[in-house]
């Protein structure tokens, strides 16, 4: 018997893979580290138990084995409730229930024969490592991307290094089977799929640091968490994507981006050099001195120049007196004027200007605190937007001298541990009271207010550990009991809390560069990707801007959200996402500097200085 | 419609005349329509629905409140759900019509109080734009309308020096948004619907309280703002000492004396000279009603204390009531000496807002309203230790808010 509620909860899986990395300290779902295949781990559970509630897939001996496995630890309820609030345990119980049931009523469990390439696969990789059987391939048949046709493949390929990866590739192009490789979840572009061979990368997890050549090798199966943990422990950081991403996946989809890109750069600046196997199945290295030019830029876009399997990322130090600082802004053009003269001034390492959904989502434990923190940040307290700055003392004591108010390191772990308390109560109600034509914030994040705040607020981690549901109080009280988690520098540097965007519906997130020195250009973007989403009634909001290359030109990301589920939101998506295509490119061509995540799409080496100036 | 002096006087004896009031929810309308109905006359309220509820219930919790329900003269109350902010007041076009014919005089009670900035566009809608929809409404074909009466306040002085007559002035400096648009609102009505032909009164009030003899309010802003403040701190404080040890009251200076009082160490900057002109909601209505009464052509009457009161006045009646020590003014230099403390920025931040009708050394001329008032024995009372503290006690009462619209 399929549970409606479990296949209900199994259905808005995300596939953001933050269960495939250990980013809560709570240790990673044991079958999934031992196995390597999605399919082990709860998004793959999830997966299996939609596919099953949909009649896709019968039970198989690879479906007894994962429902076997699973020892309903609760990892994953922890992991996924502070993403997306979803309780897959839920999900994981019937699963072993659906299984058990079926094989004591003695039902048929499918055994899937090997064929002829499977063990070809199988000799490169090793017994475990190759599979046909569709409880593992419906896990890579799909991807909540909206452009992304569920495509069901016939093999998914386990290689742990450069030499399996050619082999493989040989194979497919032997027996013309079509390949794509998977990172560790979904694609905005759905080009995670593959009819013929899906090659999961996830065993080549080797990480070296190489400190006199102030790099980091990275294996093609390695997290952006996994590397910027090891480089933290080794007190240095690497510029790195959302936690979860595979970093060489993600060097080949876009380049590496985020709010360090300021000053870390963007494209080829974060790479000293790279492996690959061409689509021929060769070997070449990116800095090959004859070989293909990945350092170049095409803007008519450019096909995958083959796998990535593995990458030096270049090391940065990180000195012992950085920290986070919040500068808060009541006004659009207020708010990235000064994120570019702090740029131009080079004053900062990372910094990312904010919107309020995204400011309220991100430090709130729970959705529906998001909505009321969001309404007390923007309408109460007058903060639109929020730059958020990581630098050292220096750069933190100018930035106070730059600005009548901030929010620095104490006030946001004040803020972080007391927010329930914030939203509510009599204190936010004589607040809103104070009839002032300035903006509150002003008021708030004065220095001289923290004691107050402290005493009305009396924030603790028990206040958090207090809205969330009672078998996870503890947890969450000990969670942000650490110094960390309340910790801007750290959360920008480990980048755990963007995952919550996806709390609500999937992202579908409009990326790209935009040139800020102008303005009015951007607000051009932001306006027309406002009228699309008003258009096509989507739930849409401006995501960040962040200064690149000094100032010059900016990362701007737009999202919009539907639910992957519903097919009309899903028609919706498309129809907007045809409109907002032309528009960028029409803007591009009009202007300098403005150059779109779909062109970048397997061009990530490529110099930042030939994509962004022409 | 035009009609002659005598005309009125009968109409009004004979409670013939019917009164349109427009924000009969809030503060002043409500207590206005309510006077107005216990001597007799007949009342429409124009009103807006509230988020769930509508216009009908939203006046019947209010006539709960003033105990009123029930009784016989709420036969003469109407009461219609309207937008003033809408064409033709959102009313199909038979209501309209209908709602034209219905009254004779109207009381534009309906105001937005904000002082601002931010919210200049809400104000300038409701206190100068919306006019015209009752303009429209009152000279409309059917409408038998000869009297509008225009609630506003003193303060339409803006920053004007010396003493303020109760006549138009011409100023364009203001401390304030919401001084600047009833300014405007004034001028408009005093312009358009004397050139229809319609009578317009402007009653200019000071700071309304609660009522002086039971402390019952509906609205507690201005006067009662920093008080609910104090209170807030003081039990947060205490809070802290009684169950936590007191760490962070010893960190701002906070203390429980032995005889139970508290020690608050909040300085309020006051500057030299300077006064609250404060009037209870109870002598707001009778002097309104007497002096709507009494007008038999276009006048401007300000209805105010003469007996205004300073900053520490009310500290005084502040810690008597409440046993607290601690608050009193300071000099500017003092605080030079001595920077603010996080208690002393949120009280100042207030200041800032309400420093111009707290430490007010405008005069306000009001002997054409007393001349009236007098013949009818109609006096401000004074605002002192007992009105303050019963006032006080009621809004502590019912929680500071607005016993209806909630």
């Amino acid at each position: 018997m399929i549970s409606k509620e479990a296949a209900g909860i199994a259905a808005q899986c995300r596939h953001y893979a933050m269960c495939k990395i250990d980013f809560l300290q709570t240790g990673l779902c044991p079958p999934g580290e031992n196995n390597h295949y999605v399919s082990y781990y709860p998004q793959g559970r999830m997966d299996l138990y939609d596919a099953l509630a949909k009649g896709l897939i019968p039970v198989t001996e690879r479906l007894v084995d994962i429902a076997d496995t699973c020892t309903l630890c609760g990892i994953c309820d922890k992991q996924c409730h502070f993403v997306t609030e979803l309780r897959p345990m839920k999900v994981m119980r019937a699963l072993k229930e659906y299984v058990d049931s079926h094989l004591a009523e003695n039902k048929k469990v499918v055994k899937i024969e090997e064929d002829d390439i499977l063990r070809q696969f199988k000799k490169i990789v090793g017994e475990k490592n190759a599979t046909n059987d569709p409880a593992i391939l419906v896990t890579y048949s799909n991807d909540p991307a909206p452009m992304a046709k569920p495509q069901m493949p016939q093999y998914i390929v386990l290689p742990s290094n450069r030499d399996e990866v050619k082999d493989i590739v040989s194979i497919c192009n032997k027996f013309k089977i079509p390949f794509a490789v998977r990172g560790n979840g979904s694609s905005v572009f759905g080009i995670v799929m593959s009819e013929g061979v899906v090659l999961d990368m996830g065993r080549d997890k080797e990480i070296t640091i190489d400190r006199d050549n102030w790099k980091v090798n990275t294996g093609a199966g390695v997290s952006a968490f996994d590397l910027q943990q090891e480089a933290e422990k080794n007190g240095f950081r690497v510029n790195s994507a959302e936690p979860s991403a595979i970093v060489c996946s993600n060097i080949m989809c876009s380049g590496i981006l985020s709010t360090f890109s300021n000053t870390y750069g963007t494209g080829a600046d974060n790479y000293v050099d790279a492996e690959f196997v061409s689509n021929k199945g060769e070997a070449f290295d990116l800095n090959d001195k004859i070989g293909p030019n990945l350092f170049g830029f095409d803007k008519q876009g450019s096909p995958s120049p083959g796998i990535c399997t593995g990458a030096s990322i270049k090391l940065h130090k990180v000195t012992e007196d950085e920290e986070g600082i919040g500068i808060p802004f009541s006004s659009f053009d207020e708010a990235a004027i000064f994120c570019r003269d702090l740029s131009h001034r080079r004053i900062g390492i990372s910094i990312a200007m904010l919107g309020g959904e995204y400011i309220s989502t991100f430090i709130s434990p729970t959705s529906d605190l998001a909505e009321k923190v969001k309404t007390l940040f923007i309408e109460t307290l007058g903060i639109k937007f929020l730059v958020v700055v990581i630098g050292d003392k220096y750069a933190v004591e100018t930035i106070k001298k730059m600005t009548p108010v901030t929010i620095d390191d104490k006030l946001f772990r004040l803020m972080m541990l007391s927010l329930p308390q914030m939203v509510e109560g009599e204190w936010i109600e004589m607040l809103g009271d104070i009839e002032t034509d300035v903006n509150l914030f002003e008021l708030f994040c004065k220095e001289e207010m923290y004691p107050l705040l402290e005493t009305v607020l009396d924030p603790s981690p028990e206040s958090i550990g207090a809205i969330v549901p009672e078998d996870l109080r503890d947890f969450y009280t000990q969670l942000y009991s650490r110094p960390e988690m309340t910790n801007l520098a750290w959360l920008s540097t480990f980048r755990i809390l963007s995952s919550r965007m996806g709390r609500f519906k999937h992202v579908v997130a409009f990326i790209g560069y935009a040139p800020l020195d102008k303005l009015e250009v951007i607000k051009q973007m932001i306006g027309e990707f406002k009228r699309i989403g008003d258009k096509y009634e989507l739930k849409h909001d401006y995501g960040f801007i962040t200064p690149v290359d000094l100032g010059k030109r900016a990362i701007l990301e737009y999202d919009f959200y539907i639910d992957h589920t519903d097919p009309a939101e899903i028609q919706q998506m498309l129809r907007a996402m045809g409109e907002a295509g032309p528009m960028i490119g029409e803007l591009s061509q009009k202007h300098k500097g403005i150059q779109w995540i779909n062109t970048i799409l397997f061009q990530g080496f490529s110099r930042k200085e030939n994509f962004l100036y022409r | 419609m035009k009609i002659s002096a005598q005309e009125l006087k009968r109409k009004r004896d004979n409670r013939e005349s019917v009164f349109l009031i427009t924000g009969g929810t809030g503060f002043i309308g409500s207590h206005t329509a309510v006077a107005l109905l216990e001597r007799g006359y007949r009342v429409i309220l124009l009103c807006r629905p509230g988020r769930k509820i509508s216009a009908r219930e939203r006046v019947d919790k209010l006539l709960d409140w003033f105990q009123i329900k029930g009784r016989k003269g709420l036969s003469r109350l109407e009461v219609v759900e309207g937008f003033i902010d809408k064409p033709n007041l959102g009313l199909s076009d038979k209501s309209y019509e209908n709602l034209s014919g219905k009254f004779n005089e109207i009381i534009h009670c309906a105001a937005v109080t904000s002082f601002s900035e931010k919210k200049r566009e809400e104000l300038e809608t409701a206190n100068i734009r919306n006019l015209s929809n009752l303009l429209k409404l009152a000279d409309s074909k059917n409408s038998k309308c000869y009297y509008f009466h225009h609630i506003s306040t003193v303060y339409t002085a803006g920053k004007h020096t010396g003493t303020f007559e109760e006549t138009l002035i011409k100023t364009e400096n203001f401390n304030n948004v919401y001084e600047e648009t009833k300014y405007h609102g004034e001028h408009y009505v005093s312009e358009a619907f004397e050139k229809e032909g319609i009578m317009v009164n402007i009653y200019r009030s000071s700071i309304v309280y609660g009522n002086s003899e039971t402390g019952r309010s509906s609205r507690f802003n201005a006067l009662y703002y920093p008080v609910k403040m104090a209170l807030f701190l003081k039990d947060t404080y205490k809070n802290d000492i009684t169950r936590n040890g007191g760490r962070r009251a010893i960190q701002m200076g906070v203390r429980l004396e032995e005889d139970g009082t508290v020690f608050l160490p909040i300085r309020m900057e006051n500057k030299r000279g300077g006064s609250m002109n404060l009037i209870p909601i109870d002598y707001y209505t009778t002097a309104f009603i007497a002096l709507l009464e009494e007008s038999m052509e276009s006048s401007i009457f300000h209805i105010v204390s003469d007996s205004p009161k300073t900053l520490d006045d009310i500290i005084h009646y502040f810690r008597e009531l409440f046993r607290i020590r601690g608050f009193r003014t300071a000099s500017k230099e003092n605080f030079n000496e001595i920077p603010a403390n996080a208690l002393e920025i949120l009280f100042n931040k207030y200041l800032e807002t309400y420093g111009p009708y707290i430490r007010d050394t405008r005069q306000f001329d009001f002997r054409k309203a007393e001349k009236i008032l007098k013949e009818k024995n109609i006096k401000c009372p004074e605002f002192d230790q007992e009105v303050f503290s019963r006032c006080m006690n009621y809004a502590i009462s019912v929680n500071w808010k607005n016993p209806w619209d909630n």
